[in-house]
């Protein structure tokens, strides 16, 4: 028996078998440092998917979570935001997020689209036209109060985004609903 | 939590629009699976069998021509296993009424269908992520309509 001890460059191991996964897969990319893989193109999600595999296989991984968590941690503070807008001396979107979560609201807004297939500034108005319908179906507050209390210059201004985010008037959307408590 | 696709199920019993729903799904990131059915029935069975599947977002055909449409709409909403699916009804011409009907019964989406396929793509990917900040975000479903 013949014994033999060792030593090794982590970090060339590292690249090495970084370097055999990616050209084992066909996904075409490029090394930023040593911890960011670029993919280029728009690899199918099971080619990820099995790339990942492989890089867990050599027990390399993939670190997701924190960007996850930034961008829930975005939806949260949007919707902190949209509860109380009313006290909130309009507020500027990208200052408001850039002061609570300390990112660049250019930075932000990449992570948040990359990820969710939409931009920012859609899912405020998503997520305040939700909250729209809701004051209209449990509040008795009038649609020029909602309005006043959404931050919107005018009812006429919330009726209009209403409109094109939901396909109908705020009154046909309440008539519905209202229907439909009925029927279901 | 980011899922990151989507599960799909679209009710149509046209050779040709099955053709123009995997053609457009094909090009679309958001989708990880389609699965096509000819009557809402046998959605209805696949759901209740034994693999227990459940699919985000249901593509339903408006025929006006079937008498019970509005019914069997009832009662794929009304399936427990469901309520976190979203339903999308399209056609490509139906009156107000029955447009105003479908929402009562439980839709989330009325899609006005296109006559051109670039058209129909692009409602289709819009559709899509819009019910995806639906089911990935705290935002009300059961209030969720949105009409093309």
């Amino acid at each position: 028996m013949i014994s033999m001890h060792l030593t090794y460059d982590a970090q060339k191991v590292y690249m090495k078998v970084l370097e055999e996964c990616l050209k084992a897969s066909s996904i075409e990319y490029e090394l930023n440092g040593w911890s960011e893989v670029k993919l280029k193109g728009q690899p199918a999600l099971s080619e990820i998917r099995t790339f990942k595999n492989k890089l867990r296989e050599a027990g390399i991984y993939v670190i997701e979570n924190s960007r996850h968590e930034l961008i829930q941690r975005t939806k949260d503070t949007i919707s902190e935001m949209i509860l109380h807008q009313e006290d909130l001396k309009s507020p500027k979107l990208s200052t408001y997020l850039t002061e609570k979560l300390n990112y660049s609201y250019t930075y932000l807004s990449k992570i948040f689209s990359e990820h969710t297939h939409y931009s920012i500034e859609h899912f405020v108005i998503l997520k305040k036209i939700d909250y729209a319908k809701k004051l209209l179906l449990e509040s008795r507050l009038s649609l020029t109060q909602i309005s006043y209390k959404l931050g919107y210059s005018s009812v006429g201004h919330l009726s209009k985004q209403f409109k094109k985010t939901t396909g109908m008037t705020p009154t046909a959307f309440y008539n519905i609903i209202q229907k439909r408590n009925r029927t279901l | 939590m980011i899922r990151g696709f989507l599960k799909l199920a679209v009710v149509e019993d046209d050779k040709s629009s099955k053709k123009l729903f995997q053609k457009a799904i094909n090009e679309s990131t958001l989708v990880a699976g389609m699965i096509f059915f000819q009557q809402s029935n046998e959605l209805l069975e696949y759901i209740d069998g034994p693999q227990n599947h459940v699919p985000d977002i249901i593509f339903l055909k408006l025929d006006p021509m079937v008498k019970n449409f509005l019914k069997d709409l009832r009662q794929v909403r009304k399936q427990h296993q469901l309520r976190n699916t979203l339903i999308v009804i399209y056609s490509s011409g139906a009156s107000e009424q029955l447009i105003e009907d479908t929402f009562v019964y439980g839709a989330n989406v009325y899609m006005d269908k296109p006559h051109t396929y670039e058209k129909f793509r692009e409602v289709v990917e819009k559709i899509l992520k819009i019910n995806f900040q639906y089911l990935e975000s705290n935002l009300n479903i059961e209030n969720f309509i949105y009409r093309t």
